[in-house]
Protein backbone atom coordinates (compact mmCIF):
# COMPACT_ATOMS: atom_id res chain seq x y z
CA UNK A 1 0.00 0.00 0.00
CA UNK A 2 2.97 2.46 0.70
CA UNK A 3 4.46 1.52 -2.37
CA UNK A 4 0.94 2.83 -4.38
CA UNK A 5 1.29 5.90 -2.48
CA UNK A 6 4.90 6.18 -3.88
CA UNK A 7 4.58 9.44 -5.94
CA UNK A 8 8.40 9.71 -6.45
CA UNK A 9 9.18 9.61 -9.88
CA UNK A 10 12.07 11.05 -12.64
CA UNK A 11 12.04 14.29 -13.24
CA UNK A 12 11.60 15.50 -17.52
CA UNK A 13 15.11 16.28 -17.79
CA UNK A 14 16.34 13.12 -15.99
CA UNK A 15 13.82 11.33 -18.65
CA UNK A 16 14.91 13.54 -21.83
CA UNK A 17 18.75 12.71 -20.57
CA UNK A 18 18.51 9.09 -20.06
CA UNK A 19 16.25 8.82 -23.86
CA UNK A 20 18.97 10.70 -25.08
CA UNK A 21 21.62 8.09 -24.05
CA UNK A 22 19.39 5.36 -24.79
CA UNK A 23 18.97 6.52 -28.15
CA UNK A 24 22.74 7.22 -28.90
CA UNK A 25 23.55 3.66 -27.79
CA UNK A 26 20.82 2.25 -30.06
CA UNK A 27 21.74 4.06 -32.92
CA UNK A 28 25.12 3.10 -32.64
CA UNK A 29 24.44 -0.60 -31.47
CA UNK A 30 21.89 -0.49 -34.64
CA UNK A 31 24.69 0.87 -36.43
CA UNK A 32 27.16 -1.80 -35.33
CA UNK A 33 24.71 -4.41 -36.06
CA UNK A 34 23.92 -3.23 -39.88
CA UNK A 35 27.74 -3.06 -40.67
CA UNK A 36 28.23 -6.81 -39.13
CA UNK A 37 25.20 -8.27 -41.29
CA UNK A 38 26.40 -6.76 -44.01
CA UNK A 39 29.80 -7.87 -43.55
CA UNK A 40 28.63 -11.18 -42.89
CA UNK A 41 26.54 -10.97 -46.06
CA UNK A 42 29.55 -9.95 -48.02
CA UNK A 43 31.39 -12.46 -46.80
CA UNK A 44 29.30 -15.17 -47.52
CA UNK A 45 29.17 -13.69 -50.82
CA UNK A 46 32.81 -13.84 -51.24
CA UNK A 47 32.76 -17.67 -49.76
CA UNK A 48 30.03 -18.39 -52.28
CA UNK A 49 32.12 -16.58 -54.93
CA UNK A 50 34.94 -18.64 -54.21
CA UNK A 51 33.80 -22.36 -53.76
CA UNK A 52 31.74 -21.78 -57.20
CA UNK A 53 35.18 -20.68 -58.77
CA UNK A 54 37.19 -23.21 -56.89
CA UNK A 55 34.39 -26.39 -57.48
CA UNK A 56 34.35 -25.72 -61.29
CA UNK A 57 38.07 -25.45 -61.66
CA UNK A 58 38.72 -28.58 -59.88
CA UNK A 59 35.60 -30.56 -61.81
CA UNK A 60 37.39 -29.09 -65.41
CA UNK A 61 41.03 -30.00 -63.80
CA UNK A 62 39.97 -33.07 -63.20
CA UNK A 63 38.25 -34.11 -66.12
CA UNK A 64 40.96 -32.50 -68.30
CA UNK A 65 43.54 -34.31 -66.37
CA UNK A 66 42.30 -37.02 -68.14
CA UNK A 67 42.29 -35.32 -71.60
CA UNK A 68 43.26 -38.21 -74.29
CA UNK A 69 42.80 -41.21 -72.29
CA UNK A 70 42.75 -44.08 -74.75
CA UNK A 71 41.94 -42.12 -77.42
CA UNK A 72 44.49 -43.14 -79.83
CA UNK A 73 45.33 -40.06 -82.51
CA UNK A 74 42.19 -38.06 -81.50
CA UNK A 75 42.22 -34.64 -79.93
CA UNK A 76 42.63 -34.82 -76.25
CA UNK A 77 41.39 -31.22 -76.14
CA UNK A 78 40.11 -28.04 -78.23
CA UNK A 79 40.07 -24.79 -77.33
CA UNK A 80 37.28 -22.38 -78.97
CA UNK A 81 37.17 -19.33 -77.52
CA UNK A 82 35.85 -19.23 -73.93
CA UNK A 83 34.76 -23.61 -74.72
CA UNK A 84 36.69 -26.44 -74.12
CA UNK A 85 36.16 -29.27 -75.49
CA UNK A 86 37.66 -32.19 -73.49
CA UNK A 87 37.88 -35.98 -75.51
CA UNK A 88 38.79 -39.12 -73.44
CA UNK A 89 37.35 -42.83 -73.39
CA UNK A 90 34.81 -43.79 -71.29
CA UNK A 91 31.30 -44.48 -71.47
CA UNK A 92 32.04 -44.27 -75.30
CA UNK A 93 34.98 -44.58 -77.78
CA UNK A 94 35.72 -40.72 -77.58
CA UNK A 95 33.46 -39.33 -74.82
CA UNK A 96 33.32 -35.52 -75.16
CA UNK A 97 33.22 -32.68 -72.12
CA UNK A 98 32.37 -29.34 -73.20
CA UNK A 99 32.38 -26.61 -70.77
CA UNK A 100 31.30 -23.19 -71.81
CA UNK A 101 29.80 -19.38 -70.52
CA UNK A 102 26.16 -19.23 -71.60
CA UNK A 103 24.37 -16.04 -71.29
CA UNK A 104 21.17 -15.59 -69.05
CA UNK A 105 18.15 -15.28 -70.37
CA UNK A 106 16.11 -12.18 -70.44
CA UNK A 107 13.36 -13.22 -67.51
CA UNK A 108 16.69 -14.84 -65.31
CA UNK A 109 18.06 -11.98 -65.51
CA UNK A 110 15.37 -10.21 -64.16
CA UNK A 111 15.24 -11.94 -61.06
CA UNK A 112 18.51 -10.92 -60.25
CA UNK A 113 20.76 -7.71 -59.00
CA UNK A 114 20.99 -5.15 -61.94
CA UNK A 115 24.56 -4.97 -62.70
CA UNK A 116 26.52 -2.50 -64.06
CA UNK A 117 27.12 -1.94 -67.65
CA UNK A 118 29.72 -4.08 -68.72
CA UNK A 119 29.86 -6.59 -66.00
CA UNK A 120 26.79 -9.01 -66.89
CA UNK A 121 28.10 -11.76 -65.84
CA UNK A 122 27.60 -15.55 -67.87
CA UNK A 123 26.81 -19.27 -66.10
CA UNK A 124 28.98 -22.23 -66.53
CA UNK A 125 27.42 -24.94 -68.63
CA UNK A 126 28.56 -28.53 -68.62
CA UNK A 127 27.79 -31.15 -71.54
CA UNK A 128 28.67 -34.44 -71.67
CA UNK A 129 28.34 -36.08 -74.70
CA UNK A 130 24.99 -35.46 -76.47
CA UNK A 131 22.99 -34.90 -73.16
CA UNK A 132 21.39 -31.55 -72.00
CA UNK A 133 23.81 -29.06 -70.95
CA UNK A 134 24.10 -28.48 -66.87
CA UNK A 135 24.29 -25.89 -65.24
CA UNK A 136 28.01 -25.81 -63.65
CA UNK A 137 28.41 -22.40 -61.51
CA UNK A 138 26.58 -19.49 -61.80
CA UNK A 139 27.88 -15.51 -61.71
CA UNK A 140 31.09 -16.43 -63.97
CA UNK A 141 32.67 -13.27 -65.71
CA UNK A 142 35.04 -14.88 -67.97
CA UNK A 143 36.56 -18.53 -68.50
CA UNK A 144 39.85 -18.66 -69.66
CA UNK A 145 41.41 -21.53 -71.36
CA UNK A 146 45.46 -21.38 -72.62
CA UNK A 147 47.77 -23.73 -74.20
CA UNK A 148 50.58 -23.50 -72.45
CA UNK A 149 52.66 -26.25 -74.09
CA UNK A 150 51.69 -29.34 -75.98
CA UNK A 151 50.86 -30.92 -72.69
CA UNK A 152 49.78 -27.84 -70.69
CA UNK A 153 46.62 -26.09 -70.63
CA UNK A 154 45.69 -23.37 -67.71
CA UNK A 155 42.25 -22.47 -67.07
CA UNK A 156 41.34 -19.17 -65.48
CA UNK A 157 37.97 -18.45 -63.81
CA UNK A 158 36.41 -14.91 -63.16
CA UNK A 159 33.24 -15.10 -61.00
CA UNK A 160 31.42 -12.09 -59.70
CA UNK A 161 29.67 -11.75 -56.60
CA UNK A 162 25.66 -12.41 -56.92
CA UNK A 163 25.19 -9.17 -54.41
CA UNK A 164 27.12 -5.93 -54.67
CA UNK A 165 28.94 -4.87 -51.55
CA UNK A 166 27.99 -1.33 -50.08
CA UNK A 167 31.66 -1.40 -48.45
CA UNK A 168 33.30 -2.23 -52.34
CA UNK A 169 33.79 0.93 -55.02
CA UNK A 170 35.41 -0.84 -58.00
CA UNK A 171 33.32 -2.73 -60.43
CA UNK A 172 29.63 -1.10 -59.36
CA UNK A 173 29.94 -2.59 -55.84
CA UNK A 174 30.56 -6.53 -56.95
CA UNK A 175 33.19 -7.93 -55.34
CA UNK A 176 35.34 -10.42 -58.20
CA UNK A 177 37.55 -13.35 -57.69
CA UNK A 178 39.64 -15.26 -59.89
CA UNK A 179 40.72 -19.01 -59.45
CA UNK A 180 43.74 -20.45 -61.86
CA UNK A 181 44.82 -23.89 -61.94
CA UNK A 182 47.64 -24.70 -64.43
CA UNK A 183 46.75 -28.81 -65.63
CA UNK A 184 49.08 -31.62 -66.84
CA UNK A 185 47.66 -33.10 -69.25
CA UNK A 186 48.99 -36.51 -68.06
CA UNK A 187 48.20 -38.97 -70.90
CA UNK A 188 49.21 -36.43 -73.14
CA UNK A 189 52.69 -36.10 -71.11
CA UNK A 190 53.25 -39.90 -71.02
CA UNK B 1 17.49 16.01 -4.58
CA UNK B 2 21.06 15.35 -5.60
CA UNK B 3 22.18 13.20 -2.81
CA UNK B 4 18.81 11.27 -3.57
CA UNK B 5 19.71 10.51 -7.05
CA UNK B 6 23.23 9.18 -6.37
CA UNK B 7 22.01 7.38 -3.83
CA UNK B 8 19.56 5.65 -6.06
CA UNK B 9 20.87 2.14 -6.31
CA UNK B 10 18.21 0.73 -8.39
CA UNK B 11 19.13 -0.60 -12.41
CA UNK B 12 19.33 -2.13 -14.58
CA UNK B 13 22.45 -2.46 -15.80
CA UNK B 14 23.10 -5.93 -15.48
CA UNK B 15 20.19 -6.90 -17.39
CA UNK B 16 21.21 -4.83 -20.17
CA UNK B 17 24.98 -5.63 -20.19
CA UNK B 18 23.70 -9.39 -19.49
CA UNK B 19 21.01 -8.87 -22.99
CA UNK B 20 23.91 -6.86 -24.95
CA UNK B 21 26.12 -9.53 -23.99
CA UNK B 22 23.96 -12.04 -25.56
CA UNK B 23 23.29 -10.46 -28.50
CA UNK B 24 27.20 -10.52 -29.56
CA UNK B 25 27.78 -13.63 -28.65
CA UNK B 26 24.96 -14.88 -30.62
CA UNK B 27 26.62 -13.08 -33.54
CA UNK B 28 30.16 -13.99 -32.75
CA UNK B 29 28.65 -17.53 -32.56
CA UNK B 30 27.26 -17.42 -36.17
CA UNK B 31 30.13 -16.07 -38.05
CA UNK B 32 32.16 -18.42 -36.03
CA UNK B 33 30.13 -21.31 -37.51
CA UNK B 34 29.91 -20.02 -40.62
CA UNK B 35 33.97 -19.71 -41.12
CA UNK B 36 33.93 -23.17 -39.56
CA UNK B 37 32.22 -24.29 -42.62
CA UNK B 38 34.14 -22.70 -44.68
CA UNK B 39 37.47 -24.21 -42.91
CA UNK B 40 35.97 -27.56 -43.20
CA UNK B 41 35.51 -27.26 -46.98
CA UNK B 42 39.07 -25.61 -47.42
CA UNK B 43 40.25 -29.09 -45.81
CA UNK B 44 38.10 -31.32 -47.38
CA UNK B 45 40.36 -30.17 -50.13
CA UNK B 46 43.37 -29.59 -49.39
CA UNK B 47 43.14 -33.36 -48.37
CA UNK B 48 41.47 -34.03 -51.48
CA UNK B 49 44.24 -32.57 -53.45
CA UNK B 50 46.97 -34.55 -51.15
CA UNK B 51 45.23 -37.72 -51.32
CA UNK B 52 45.42 -37.17 -55.34
CA UNK B 53 49.23 -36.19 -55.44
CA UNK B 54 49.92 -39.47 -52.49
CA UNK B 55 47.87 -41.61 -55.13
CA UNK B 56 50.24 -40.36 -57.89
CA UNK B 57 53.15 -41.27 -55.74
CA UNK B 58 52.44 -44.39 -55.38
CA UNK B 59 51.58 -45.00 -59.29
CA UNK B 60 54.93 -43.99 -59.87
CA UNK B 61 56.87 -45.09 -57.31
CA UNK B 62 55.41 -48.47 -58.95
CA UNK B 63 56.49 -47.51 -62.46
CA UNK B 64 59.63 -47.04 -61.34
CA UNK B 65 59.61 -50.68 -59.73
CA UNK B 66 58.11 -52.09 -62.99
CA UNK B 67 61.69 -50.81 -64.72
CA UNK B 68 63.88 -52.11 -62.57
CA UNK B 69 61.82 -55.85 -62.36
CA UNK B 70 58.69 -55.97 -65.29
CA UNK B 71 57.55 -59.11 -63.31
CA UNK B 72 57.23 -57.48 -60.12
CA UNK B 73 53.38 -57.67 -59.58
CA UNK B 74 53.45 -57.28 -55.49
CA UNK B 75 52.24 -54.15 -55.20
CA UNK B 76 52.23 -51.89 -52.36
CA UNK B 77 50.39 -51.81 -49.01
CA UNK B 78 49.98 -49.47 -46.67
CA UNK B 79 52.77 -47.03 -47.56
CA UNK B 80 53.13 -43.87 -45.25
CA UNK B 81 53.77 -40.66 -47.83
CA UNK B 82 53.73 -37.30 -46.33
CA UNK B 83 50.77 -37.63 -44.04
CA UNK B 84 48.82 -39.91 -45.83
CA UNK B 85 49.43 -43.53 -47.43
CA UNK B 86 49.39 -45.17 -50.47
CA UNK B 87 48.28 -48.87 -51.98
CA UNK B 88 48.90 -49.79 -55.26
CA UNK B 89 47.38 -52.67 -57.08
CA UNK B 90 48.81 -54.60 -59.98
CA UNK B 91 47.05 -56.62 -62.61
CA UNK B 92 49.42 -58.04 -65.21
CA UNK B 93 49.38 -60.92 -67.95
CA UNK B 94 49.63 -63.92 -65.07
CA UNK B 95 46.31 -62.52 -63.68
CA UNK B 96 44.73 -61.69 -66.98
CA UNK B 97 46.05 -63.32 -69.34
CA UNK B 98 44.36 -60.92 -72.29
CA UNK B 99 46.81 -58.07 -71.10
CA UNK B 100 49.97 -59.88 -72.53
CA UNK B 101 52.78 -57.41 -72.13
CA UNK B 102 50.95 -54.81 -70.58
CA UNK B 103 50.35 -53.87 -66.87
CA UNK B 104 47.40 -51.98 -64.88
CA UNK B 105 48.76 -50.05 -62.06
CA UNK B 106 45.68 -49.05 -59.75
CA UNK B 107 47.08 -46.50 -57.16
CA UNK B 108 45.00 -45.48 -53.90
CA UNK B 109 46.05 -42.55 -52.05
CA UNK B 110 44.26 -41.97 -48.26
CA UNK B 111 44.51 -39.35 -45.39
CA UNK B 112 42.01 -38.61 -42.87
CA UNK B 113 37.97 -38.13 -44.45
CA UNK B 114 39.79 -38.82 -48.29
CA UNK B 115 40.27 -40.79 -50.98
CA UNK B 116 42.19 -40.35 -54.35
CA UNK B 117 42.40 -43.44 -56.94
CA UNK B 118 44.60 -43.59 -60.03
CA UNK B 119 44.84 -46.36 -63.03
CA UNK B 120 47.74 -46.04 -64.79
CA UNK B 121 48.54 -48.42 -68.12
CA UNK B 122 51.88 -49.43 -68.35
CA UNK B 123 53.64 -50.96 -71.42
CA UNK B 124 57.03 -52.08 -73.06
CA UNK B 125 58.37 -49.08 -74.96
CA UNK B 126 58.58 -50.20 -78.50
CA UNK B 127 61.02 -48.37 -81.45
CA UNK B 128 60.86 -49.09 -84.71
CA UNK B 129 64.56 -49.16 -86.35
CA UNK B 130 63.78 -48.82 -89.77
CA UNK B 131 62.56 -46.10 -89.75
CA UNK B 132 64.60 -44.11 -91.57
CA UNK B 133 66.38 -45.31 -95.10
CA UNK B 134 69.61 -45.53 -93.63
CA UNK B 135 70.34 -44.93 -89.67
CA UNK B 136 73.98 -45.53 -88.40
CA UNK B 137 75.12 -45.13 -84.43
CA UNK B 138 78.07 -44.23 -84.55
CA UNK B 139 78.80 -42.11 -88.81
CA UNK B 140 76.97 -42.17 -92.10
CA UNK B 141 79.77 -40.96 -94.60
CA UNK B 142 77.83 -40.24 -97.82
CA UNK B 143 79.56 -38.90 -101.22
CA UNK B 144 80.92 -39.43 -105.06
CA UNK B 145 76.85 -38.85 -106.39
CA UNK B 146 74.86 -41.24 -104.37
CA UNK B 147 70.89 -40.21 -103.84
CA UNK B 148 68.42 -41.18 -101.50
CA UNK B 149 64.44 -41.40 -101.99
CA UNK B 150 61.24 -43.43 -100.75
CA UNK B 151 58.82 -45.62 -102.13
CA UNK B 152 56.07 -47.81 -100.76
CA UNK B 153 56.11 -51.47 -101.43
CA UNK B 154 52.53 -51.71 -99.80
CA UNK B 155 51.07 -49.30 -101.81
CA UNK B 156 52.34 -50.22 -105.42
CA UNK B 157 55.50 -50.49 -107.14
CA UNK B 158 58.78 -47.97 -106.94
CA UNK B 159 57.66 -46.05 -109.93
CA UNK B 160 54.65 -45.40 -108.60
CA UNK B 161 54.93 -44.75 -105.05
CA UNK B 162 58.18 -43.18 -105.59
CA UNK B 163 58.91 -39.64 -103.60
CA UNK B 164 61.76 -37.28 -103.03
CA UNK B 165 60.84 -37.16 -99.74
CA UNK B 166 61.19 -39.62 -96.64
CA UNK B 167 64.37 -40.75 -97.49
CA UNK B 168 65.57 -39.45 -94.20
CA UNK B 169 69.52 -40.61 -92.83
CA UNK B 170 69.87 -40.37 -89.42
CA UNK B 171 72.44 -40.86 -86.80
CA UNK B 172 73.82 -41.36 -82.95
CA UNK B 173 77.22 -39.75 -84.08
CA UNK B 174 78.39 -37.65 -87.56
CA UNK B 175 76.83 -37.85 -90.85
CA UNK B 176 79.15 -36.40 -93.60
CA UNK B 177 77.25 -35.68 -96.85
CA UNK B 178 79.49 -34.49 -100.18
CA UNK B 179 79.04 -32.84 -103.14
CA UNK B 180 76.99 -34.33 -105.35
CA UNK B 181 75.14 -36.28 -103.49
CA UNK B 182 71.33 -35.87 -103.45
CA UNK B 183 69.32 -36.95 -100.39
CA UNK B 184 65.37 -36.69 -100.54
CA UNK B 185 64.38 -36.84 -96.75
CA UNK B 186 65.51 -35.52 -93.55
CA UNK B 187 69.08 -35.86 -92.09
CA UNK B 188 69.54 -36.08 -88.32
CA UNK B 189 71.83 -36.67 -85.71
CA UNK B 190 72.03 -36.87 -82.26
CA UNK B 191 75.48 -35.36 -81.88
CA UNK B 192 74.81 -30.89 -81.69
CA UNK B 193 78.57 -30.26 -81.58
CA UNK B 194 79.35 -31.29 -85.40
CA UNK B 195 76.93 -34.44 -86.19
CA UNK B 196 76.40 -32.40 -89.52
CA UNK B 197 79.31 -32.38 -91.89
CA UNK B 198 78.10 -30.69 -95.54
CA UNK B 199 81.14 -30.26 -97.85
CA UNK B 200 80.00 -28.53 -101.01
CA UNK B 201 76.41 -28.21 -102.13
CA UNK B 202 74.89 -31.37 -101.92
CA UNK B 203 71.05 -31.34 -102.32
CA UNK B 204 68.65 -31.86 -99.34
CA UNK B 205 65.36 -32.04 -99.63
CA UNK B 206 63.99 -32.49 -96.75
CA UNK B 207 64.89 -30.76 -92.74
CA UNK B 208 68.27 -30.84 -91.34
CA UNK B 209 68.75 -31.19 -87.30
CA UNK B 210 71.85 -31.68 -85.19
CA UNK B 211 69.14 -32.42 -81.85
CA UNK B 212 67.65 -35.50 -83.03
CA UNK B 213 66.87 -37.86 -80.33
CA UNK B 214 68.94 -40.98 -79.33
CA UNK B 215 68.14 -43.88 -81.20
CA UNK B 216 68.90 -46.58 -78.96
CA UNK B 217 70.50 -49.28 -81.12
CA UNK B 218 71.20 -52.58 -79.38
CA UNK B 219 67.87 -53.98 -79.58
CA UNK B 220 68.25 -57.63 -80.51
CA UNK B 221 69.69 -59.62 -77.66
CA UNK B 222 72.17 -62.65 -77.86
CA UNK B 223 69.39 -65.12 -77.22
CA UNK B 224 67.91 -64.44 -80.66
CA UNK B 225 70.90 -65.53 -82.57
CA UNK B 226 71.24 -68.90 -80.30
CA UNK B 227 67.80 -69.41 -80.59
CA UNK B 228 67.85 -69.32 -84.30
CA UNK B 229 71.21 -71.15 -84.27
CA UNK B 230 68.95 -74.08 -82.45
CA UNK B 231 66.28 -74.28 -84.34
CA UNK B 232 67.29 -73.68 -87.66
CA UNK B 233 68.59 -77.18 -89.28
CA UNK B 234 70.65 -76.34 -92.20
CA UNK B 235 70.23 -76.34 -95.39
CA UNK B 236 66.68 -76.40 -94.91
CA UNK B 237 64.73 -73.94 -96.44
CA UNK B 238 67.52 -73.42 -99.09
CA UNK B 239 67.30 -74.79 -102.62
CA UNK B 240 68.55 -73.99 -106.09
CA UNK B 241 72.29 -72.78 -106.76
CA UNK B 242 74.41 -72.69 -103.16
CA UNK B 243 77.16 -74.01 -101.63
CA UNK B 244 76.72 -74.61 -97.53
CA UNK B 245 80.02 -75.34 -95.43
CA UNK B 246 78.20 -77.05 -92.60
CA UNK B 247 81.69 -77.06 -90.57
CA UNK B 248 81.94 -73.45 -90.34
CA UNK B 249 78.08 -72.32 -90.98
CA UNK B 250 78.97 -69.84 -94.20
CA UNK B 251 76.91 -69.70 -96.97
CA UNK B 252 77.66 -69.17 -100.95
CA UNK B 253 76.07 -68.71 -104.05
CA UNK B 254 78.89 -68.37 -106.35
CA UNK B 255 76.08 -68.77 -109.53
CA UNK B 256 72.86 -69.18 -110.70
CA UNK B 257 70.20 -68.43 -108.26
CA UNK B 258 69.20 -69.64 -104.72
CA UNK B 259 65.58 -69.15 -103.64
CA UNK B 260 64.62 -69.57 -99.94
CA UNK B 261 61.98 -70.89 -98.32
CA UNK B 262 59.62 -69.08 -95.55
CA UNK B 263 61.50 -69.38 -92.24
CA UNK B 264 63.84 -68.06 -89.74
CA UNK B 265 67.44 -68.79 -91.17
CA UNK B 266 71.25 -68.60 -89.10
CA UNK B 267 74.42 -68.61 -90.82
CA UNK B 268 78.36 -67.77 -89.58
CA UNK B 269 78.38 -65.57 -92.91
CA UNK B 270 76.27 -64.85 -96.26
CA UNK B 271 78.81 -64.72 -99.41
CA UNK B 272 77.31 -64.25 -102.88
CA UNK B 273 78.99 -62.92 -105.87
CA UNK B 274 79.58 -63.41 -109.53
CA UNK B 275 76.43 -62.57 -110.60
CA UNK B 276 74.59 -65.20 -108.47
CA UNK B 277 71.07 -63.79 -107.88
CA UNK B 278 68.60 -64.59 -104.55
CA UNK B 279 65.04 -65.13 -104.84
CA UNK B 280 62.42 -65.69 -102.30
CA UNK B 281 59.20 -68.56 -102.87
CA UNK B 282 56.24 -66.98 -103.45
CA UNK B 283 54.46 -65.55 -99.90
CA UNK B 284 57.50 -66.12 -97.93
CA UNK B 285 58.99 -64.22 -95.63
CA UNK B 286 62.54 -64.61 -94.83
CA UNK B 287 64.73 -63.89 -92.00
CA UNK B 288 68.51 -64.57 -91.72
CA UNK B 289 70.49 -64.32 -88.95
CA UNK B 290 74.14 -64.24 -89.55
CA UNK B 291 77.44 -64.00 -86.97
CA UNK B 292 79.81 -62.56 -89.29
CA UNK B 293 79.75 -60.53 -92.56
CA UNK B 294 76.94 -60.11 -95.21
CA UNK B 295 78.55 -59.45 -98.91
CA UNK B 296 76.91 -59.26 -101.72
CA UNK B 297 79.70 -58.43 -104.31
CA UNK B 298 79.12 -58.43 -108.03
CA UNK B 299 76.25 -60.34 -108.05
CA UNK B 300 72.71 -60.37 -110.01
CA UNK B 301 69.53 -59.52 -108.56
CA UNK B 302 68.11 -59.99 -104.58
CA UNK B 303 64.87 -60.45 -104.04
CA UNK B 304 64.20 -58.38 -106.94
CA UNK B 305 60.22 -59.75 -106.74
CA UNK B 306 59.69 -59.18 -103.72
CA UNK B 307 59.42 -56.65 -100.74
CA UNK B 308 62.37 -55.64 -98.93
CA UNK B 309 60.53 -56.99 -95.89
CA UNK B 310 60.46 -60.55 -97.12
CA UNK B 311 64.20 -60.71 -96.84
CA UNK B 312 65.56 -59.45 -93.35
CA UNK B 313 69.24 -59.86 -92.36
CA UNK B 314 70.40 -59.73 -89.01
CA UNK B 315 73.47 -59.68 -88.55
CA UNK B 316 76.44 -59.00 -86.23
CA UNK B 317 79.38 -58.17 -88.89
CA UNK B 318 79.60 -56.25 -91.53
CA UNK B 319 77.30 -55.61 -94.44
CA UNK B 320 78.98 -55.05 -97.71
CA UNK B 321 76.72 -54.20 -101.13
CA UNK B 322 78.77 -53.69 -104.27
CA UNK B 323 78.98 -53.79 -108.05
CA UNK B 324 75.53 -55.69 -107.65
CA UNK B 325 72.48 -55.72 -109.05
CA UNK B 326 68.97 -54.75 -107.57
CA UNK B 327 68.74 -55.53 -103.79
CA UNK B 328 65.60 -55.39 -102.10
CA UNK B 329 65.67 -56.11 -98.21
CA UNK B 330 66.32 -54.81 -94.85
CA UNK B 331 69.36 -55.00 -93.03
CA UNK B 332 70.58 -54.53 -89.82
CA UNK B 333 74.14 -54.84 -87.84
CA UNK B 334 74.45 -53.37 -84.42
CA UNK B 335 77.95 -53.24 -84.62
CA UNK B 336 79.33 -53.71 -87.98
CA UNK B 337 80.00 -51.33 -91.10
CA UNK B 338 77.83 -51.06 -93.65
CA UNK B 339 79.25 -50.46 -97.66
CA UNK B 340 77.19 -49.81 -100.18
CA UNK B 341 78.69 -48.89 -103.50
CA UNK B 342 79.00 -48.65 -107.30
CA UNK B 343 75.07 -50.94 -106.86
CA UNK B 344 72.71 -51.26 -108.94
CA UNK B 345 69.45 -50.02 -107.00
CA UNK B 346 68.81 -50.51 -103.59
CA UNK B 347 65.06 -50.65 -101.80
CA UNK B 348 64.63 -51.07 -98.39
CA UNK B 349 66.28 -49.60 -95.11
CA UNK B 350 69.98 -50.66 -93.41
CA UNK B 351 70.43 -50.12 -89.98
CA UNK B 352 74.28 -50.41 -88.78
CA UNK B 353 76.87 -48.82 -86.94
CA UNK B 354 78.68 -47.41 -89.56
CA UNK B 355 77.25 -46.58 -93.11
CA UNK B 356 79.74 -45.53 -96.25
CA UNK B 357 77.65 -45.15 -99.49
CA UNK B 358 79.33 -43.73 -102.88
CA UNK B 359 79.91 -44.12 -106.36
CA UNK B 360 76.29 -43.24 -107.45
CA UNK B 361 74.53 -45.65 -105.33
CA UNK B 362 70.68 -44.88 -105.33
CA UNK B 363 69.30 -45.57 -101.89
CA UNK B 364 65.02 -46.49 -102.01
CA UNK B 365 63.58 -46.75 -98.31
CA UNK B 366 60.58 -48.12 -98.44
CA UNK B 367 58.03 -46.28 -96.22
CA UNK B 368 56.37 -49.83 -95.71
CA UNK B 369 59.18 -50.56 -93.12
CA UNK B 370 57.98 -47.35 -91.18
CA UNK B 371 56.03 -49.89 -88.51
CA UNK B 372 57.50 -52.81 -89.27
CA UNK B 373 59.74 -54.95 -86.46
CA UNK B 374 58.44 -53.15 -83.39
CA UNK B 375 61.19 -53.72 -80.49
CA UNK B 376 61.35 -53.52 -76.83
CA UNK B 377 63.99 -51.06 -75.47
CA UNK B 378 63.59 -52.61 -72.01
CA UNK B 379 61.86 -49.89 -70.58
CA UNK B 380 58.62 -49.75 -69.62
CA UNK B 381 56.35 -47.03 -69.90
CA UNK B 382 52.69 -45.30 -68.38
CA UNK B 383 50.70 -45.32 -71.99
CA UNK B 384 47.20 -44.01 -70.34
CA UNK B 385 46.36 -42.79 -67.10
CA UNK B 386 43.14 -41.68 -65.35
CA UNK B 387 41.43 -40.87 -61.85
CA UNK B 388 39.25 -43.13 -61.09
Amino acid sequence: MKKLRNNKGYTIAELLIAMFITGVLAAAGFEFYISMHNQTLAQEEISDMQQASRASLQDITRTLRMAGYKIGSHDPYAINGDSLYIFFNGTQPVDSVLYYLADYSESELAGMASFPTGSTPHKLMKKVNSATAELFADYITDVTFTAINSSTVQVTIDVQAAQPDEDFVDNGGYRTFTALETVNLRNVAL
Amino acid sequence: MRKVFIDNDKGSALLISLLLMGMLTLLAIMAVRSSNTDMDLTFNQINADKTFYIAEAGAKRAVAKLNEDKTWNAGFSNVSFNDGTYDVNITDSTMVVALYDTVIVTSTGTTINAQSAIEMIVAPEYIYPFNKAMFADDSIHTMNGMLTDSYNSDSGSYADTRDTLWGDVGTNGTVTIENGCLIGGDVSSSNSDSGIIINGAPYIYGDTTSEAPVQVLDVIPDEEFSDARASYIPPSGLSGDYTYNAATGDLEVAKGTLTLGDGVYYFNSVILKNSASVEIAPGAHVVIYVENQVEVKNSGNVNNLGKPEDLVFYSKGDIVLKNGGDVYGVFYSTNGECDIRNSGQFYGAVVAENIVVHNSASFHYDRGLMDFWKRQTGRMLPIAWREI
